[in-house]
């Protein structure tokens, strides 16, 4: 079994059917983390593809020794935006995408105290949250990535993402204490 | 109160990812349902579930045809931008290089254009011979000589081109193309001069120097002064001369007239 950096040297030296291992093995986390940016099946699909494509051309560029993933998730996050801004929309995130997301999936929480009408409203608060706040919670908190992993595909400072990260929630929590809804 | 309660506080104030247990202790603890703001619980609660619930989304496009067949299509076409890249660098290396050609070239253009000015300005000299001018124009002098007469061009700056006999030639800018025969040359002035010899060029000379060109070979008699450069190997005989006087007459009756040249008499004897 090749490692990530054998794969990436094999393709380089002309064996691009190697390709395909890669996408078979990023294909899904980046399909769900292009889905937790935008709600929307064939947006997540048409950047996928072209985040791909992108990574295959400048595949000689990459840090093997930092690994595929980031570096694929760099791709796609600027591919996502790239896409959005040539169709010219106005918000990234449709929120009748949100709102079809939330109507159709089974939010059942277990709490006693929470309903799913209070997660849905938190849910639309983060999607309205400024881009660059919205996707670094995206990061941290659906994604699971480390400070350092959010720089890096970031591409900005460890210190700015903590910073970013309490804003976020800070910006979230007034939010909603503005709305009064959320007594437990 | 436990240790555990600060824990999640802690981490809730960090920023830091709850673990389902510890959203289910908040669930339970009565203490942190107080202490924790309501809105901080939530969130955390909430984005709990939304990576949940968005993580079990079906993922069911296959895309690796439609990857794999573009990425075969530009593997194809990558030998273009390398051929693109190398046209890219060749035209750069080639920048400079025609900036430079094209420089000379004005230059040289500038140069011709008052030279040949002054090329107009010439005599034709014939000693008991005819010459027929068989075209002339604001940039070309095409003349022939019929017989074994001695001919002579001489210009204002006292540049000669001295023709054998028979000799058909062309001035074009600073270019005399000789077409058959063979002729003289002398330079007194610093001119630029290319002799063009059935595609054997001479380059410039200096001044002051005294020719004989053959087709096939070339005789390149020094009255005083240097060459500069000779394009292509041939042989080169030098004879010291001295100098000698011209009548000089005017460009538009050249029919027969003579020289009377004692140095052209005694060159031909040479010969």
């Amino acid at each position: 079994m090749l490692d990530e950096k054998e794969i990436v040297h094999k393709i380089l030296d002309g064996d691009i059917e190697l390709f395909e291992e890669i996408v078979n093995e990023y294909k899904r986390p980046l399909f769900i983390f292009l889905y937790r940016f935008c709600f929307n099946d064939s947006l997540c699909e048409e950047i996928i593809q072209q985040t791909f494509i992108k990574a295959f051309r400048f595949l000689d560029k990459v840090d093997c020794e930092k690994g595929l993933k980031n570096w694929l998730y760099q791709i796609a996050r600027n591919t996502f935006y790239d896409t959005i801004k040539k169709e010219k929309r106005n918000n990234d995130v449709a929120m009748e995408d949100v709102e079809f997301f939330l109507a159709s999936s089974d939010i059942s929480p277990e709490c006693e105290v929470i309903n799913k009408g209070q997660i849905n409203v938190v849910i639309k608060v983060l999607y309205e949250l400024p881009d660059k706040y919205r996707e670094i919670m995206i990061l941290r908190h659906l994604e699971e990535k480390t400070y350092e992993e959010i720089s890096e595909i970031l591409d900005i400072p460890v210190n700015t993402v903590k910073i970013r990260i309490f804003r976020a929630r800070e910006k979230m929590r007034i939010r909603l204490e503005e709305g009064n809804d959320f007594e437990l | 109160m436990t240790l555990n309660c600060e824990n999640i506080k802690d981490k809730i104030k960090n920023n830091e990812i709850l673990t389902s247990e510890e959203i289910s202790h908040i669930e339970k603890c009565e203490y942190c349902k107080k202490t924790l703001s309501n809105s901080e619980f939530l969130i955390s609660y909430s984005l709990d579930i939304l990576k949940k619930e968005t993580s079990k989304k079906d993922f069911n496009i296959d895309i690796n045809k439609n990857i794999m067949k573009t990425i075969k299509e530009k593997t194809l076409k990558r030998i273009r931008p390398l051929s693109l890249k190398l046209i890219v660098v060749s035209i750069f290396l080639l920048i400079p290089f025609v900036l430079y050609n094209n420089f000379i070239n004005k230059t040289q253009k500038f140069e011709d254009e008052n030279f040949f000015k002054r090329q107009l300005s010439w005599d034709i000299i014939s000693k008991n011979g005819k010459i027929d001018i068989l075209k002339q124009q604001e940039n070309m002098l095409k003349v022939k000589t019929f017989d074994e007469s001695e001919c002579l061009i001489q210009n204002s700056y006292s540049s000669r081109f001295l023709f054998n006999s028979n000799t058909s030639f062309e001035i074009r800018d600073n270019t005399i193309f000789l077409t058959e025969g063979s002729f003289n040359i002398s330079v007194t002035q610093p001119e630029k001069v290319m002799i063009d010899l059935a595609g054997i060029s001479i380059d410039v000379f200096d001044s002051n120097a005294y020719f004989e060109v053959n087709s096939n070979e070339i005789l390149i008699y020094i009255f005083e002064g240097n060459i500069n450069s000779i394009i292509k190997n041939h042989m080169l005989n030098f004879e010291p001369m001295t100098g000698f006087e011209i009548k000089k007459s005017d460009f538009n009756s050249i029919k027969n007239f003579k020289i009377t040249n004692n140095f052209i008499d005694r060159f031909y004897k040479q010969l």
